[in-house]
């Protein structure tokens, strides 16, 4: 039985995870301690998740029984940590593909696949999974095939136009979900939809031309001076023809993977291009398709995890995909250590009152939630949370106004387990929509009664399945809003303020509540609120 | 060198690296140089980025690279159609049969630049181009068979022969990680030329055979 350290120290979202004994112990993205965003933060090194991990788990990064780096590497930082031991590098798709299927719990024939911007020779790998084996069987060089993932890199950057020094007024690798979240506000041009597709185009197996970045960036920067990037309403209209592209594509794709390989049925994802959760609602929606699996850090982030999930399934310990109930594999803090970062502050605390805090969220008050291990991968599960009741429109307003953000996106219902198929129209990939990976479309009857977490064009939502195994606390509070409002959903946002990665240790939270940025903070088994 | 496609001017140079401009009636065109590997008829994106004949702001008005090496390269010009985006306006492929060719050798190793003028003979024979070699040795220059005076003439591509100081070669010291994917196609990790190394850790034959693509 083997301690295992896995490490990501490319481009960014550099992170590192500990595997012991075929079971995953932490996980930690770089940004969480730098306080920095992966967008913001390019090519930093995973030095504090790294000491971070240590410091929890007491075990040395060169104690470790085995560890395994993934290209593109820093070898210097790996080198360096592994104080003169052994380590190897796997591949970057290896990694999103190994890190999807070990934790897909799926059984039987799994077809894994992963499509990023690129980390290492490749854009794509493809793996035929089954009984804890993966057989690589196809994957796309990076030099000779087009990226999908770059084209929402290269317009997310240019679509709001550029500052002085001609850096995108929006980020890359930061901000694609902006840019998505427009898309359901414009509407299919077929010049515009040609403009992007003389980028990136798909036949049997194939995306293509290569260069796709570069190009993006000559179209983009073209359309600008050409004035078409102008208006808001005109990059609602790119975004939304990029997204039927992005969909178009895809849904190709897929349907050639079913044709080739029918008896995969369940279907495993990774990479970048998998944040879209537009995307994926499409692709759950395919009628062959039986289950769909988002990896919840499909970034880069989730590599350092896939790495040292792939060494465990090497040396046997891992034998079969993991079914997960949370991926909170971060730092948490015992209510000793809770109760001694809130002594810098002045709050009542008092115990907490689940029915209060219903009753809270029912009148319109923003509750910070903070509870247990830290969420790895971009969404806040229940553990880092900003709870607000669902069913008012404005509450997308009051929220933006409070966490001084811009979001154009809808914010996102957590909903209980057995009231999941009342409220939307499909019940398919649900083991995945317990990490809000997929979008589905609201039924009619609900749409306006849980407006503040319904596009309210496409009307789709971005759901989380919460089951009382899943999250007992976070269950039991919504069973009491439940009865207070008979709404079986409350509206889920990350806990944290414009430009800032998610929360991750009390203090953090505490000064939110100091600032006014939620009424009132559950965090353990305690409520606290300004006096 | 330049050659003109209806009203647009597109100005190439392979003498100091590669070197493309355009002049022309856009706001902007895409340049493309991509390698074909040895025994593949599939090209590899070597680097790729836009540039203008205008003064716009933050807008290169040069594509350039400092390849100066041989190696089986295409570039491939684009301008923006407005209503179909990329279109392929021009695409050159690197050849210099029936061309001159510079070639010039530095060493101060007299057998040194005789041993390197044979393998350049070796390579004219091959690609067929017209070499002009240059060497301090004059009894050496004037051996060769195409030695003549070109001033005044351009050549399709000069081929640099030689060493240069250690630290500008040294890309060890470089962080692969700054070249990043996005910006520069990653053109460092897919290569399939072995260039560039250290070149003081090579011989005479491995310097002028990896230059010239022997």
């Amino acid at each position: 039985m083997s301690t295992i350290y896995g490490i990501y120290t490319g481009y960014h979202s550099q992170s590192i995870s500990l595997v012991k004994d075929g079971e995953i112990i932490n996980c930690l993205e770089e940004e969480r301690m730098t306080r920095l965003k992966a967008g913001d933060n390019h090519d930093c090194l995973p030095e504090k998740s790294h000491a971070k991990i240590e410091e929890i788990t007491g075990l040395k990064f060169e104690d470790s029984d085995y560890r395994v780096d993934v290209f593109p590497s820093h070898e210097l930082y790996t080198s360096f940590i592994s104080n003169g031991k052994p380590y190897e590098i796997i591949s970057h798709h290896t990694a999103h593909c190994a890190g999807a299927y070990f934790t897909s719990g799926m059984d039987g024939k799994v077809l894994t696949l992963s499509y990023d911007g690129g980390g290492h020779e490749h854009l794509m790998k493809i793996f035929l999974c089954e009984d804890g084996k993966m057989l690589e069987i196809f994957n796309l060089e990076q030099s000779t095939s087009g990226s999908l993932p770059h084209i929402w890199a290269f317009v997310t950057s240019g679509i709001m136009g550029y500052d002085q020094y001609m850096q995108g007024k929006w980020k890359m690798c930061k901000d694609e979900g902006k840019l998505m979240g427009m898309a359901p506000e414009g509407h299919y041009d077929e010049k515009i939809y040609n403009l992007l597709s003389s980028v990136i185009k798909y036949e049997n197996f194939n995306f293509s031309p290569s260069a796709t970045a570069e190009k993006t960036k000559f179209i983009i920067d073209s359309m600008y001076h050409d004035g078409l990037m102008k208006t808001q309403k005109q990059r609602e209209i790119i975004s939304y023809n990029l997204q039927k592209l992005t969909e178009d594509l895809m849904i190709e794709f897929f349907n050639d993977i079913h044709k080739k390989f029918p008896e995969y049925t369940k279907i495993a994802v990774a990479g970048g291009l998998f944040a879209n959760v537009k995307l994926n609602q499409k692709l759950n929606e395919l009628d062959w398709l039986d289950e769909l699996f988002v990896y919840p850090p499909m970034g880069d982030e989730g590599l350092s995890l896939g790495a040292a999930l792939w060494k465990s399934n090497q040396l046997g310990e891992l034998k079969k995909p993991l079914k997960l109930t949370s991926f909170s594999f971060g730092p948490s803090y015992d209510e000793e250590s809770i109760y001694e970062f809130s002594r810098e502050f002045d709050f009542i605390r008092t115990g907490l009152d689940y029915d209060e805090i219903a009753k809270d969220i029912h009148s319109g008050k923003i509750i910070g939630w903070f509870d247990g291990g830290m969420e790895f991968g971009p969404r806040a599960l229940g553990n880092r949370s900003l709870l607000v009741r669902p069913t008012q429109l404005e509450t997308h307003k009051v929220l933006n106004r409070r966490l001084n953000r811009y979001d154009t996106m809808p914010f996102a219902p957590m909903v209980l387990d057995e009231h999941f198929e009342d409220l939307f129209t499909t019940n398919k990939s649900k083991y995945s929509a317990q990490f809000m990976t997929i979008c589905y479309s609201t039924k009619t009857e609900w749409m306006d009664k849980i407006p503040a977490v319904v596009q309210k064009s496409d009307k789709t939502a971005r759901p989380q399945v919460i089951t009382s195994e899943n999250n007992p606390k976070i269950y039991r509070l919504m069973k009491q809003y439940f009865e207070l409002s008979s709404i079986p959903a409350i509206l889920n946002t990350s806990f944290n303020t414009h430009g800032e990665p998610i929360i991750e240790n009390p203090s953090q939270a505490f000064n939110h509540l100091k600032n006014k940025v939620v009424d009132k903070l559950v965090i353990g088994n305690y409520v606290y609120q300004n006096r | 060198m330049y050659t003109k496609i209806d009203n647009i001017k597109i100005h190439y140079d392979f003498n100091d690296g590669i070197k493309v401009n355009v002049d022309g009636p856009d706001n902007l065109y895409y340049v493309e140089l991509r390698e074909y590997p040895k025994k593949s008829q599939i090209s590899k994106l070597i680097q790729g980025y836009h540039i203008t004949s205008k003064d716009i702001h933050g807008q290169k008005k040069i594509f350039q690279l400092d390849i100066k090496f041989y190696m089986d390269f295409e570039i491939l010009i684009y301008r923006y159609d407005s209503d179909i985006g990329l279109s392929l306006i021009w695409s050159h492929r690197y050849n210099d049969r029936g061309k001159l060719v510079n070639f010039e050798i530095t060493t101060n190793d007299e057998d040194e630049a005789k041993f390197w003028m044979s393998k350049v003979l070796q390579y004219s024979k091959t690609s067929g181009c017209k070499p002009i070699i240059k060497s301090k040795f004059d009894n050496l220059n004037k051996l060769t068979p195409n030695f003549f005076n070109i001033d005044g003439v351009e050549p399709y591509k000069t081929y640099k022969i030689g060493r240069l100081p250690k630290s500008s070669t040294d890309w060890k010291t470089v962080d692969d990680r700054f070249q990043g994917v996005i910006h520069f196609g990653n053109w460092k990790s897919i290569w399939s030329y072995e260039h560039p190394r250290s070149w003081n850790e090579l011989n005479s034959s491995q310097i002028v055979d990896d230059i010239l693509g022997l």
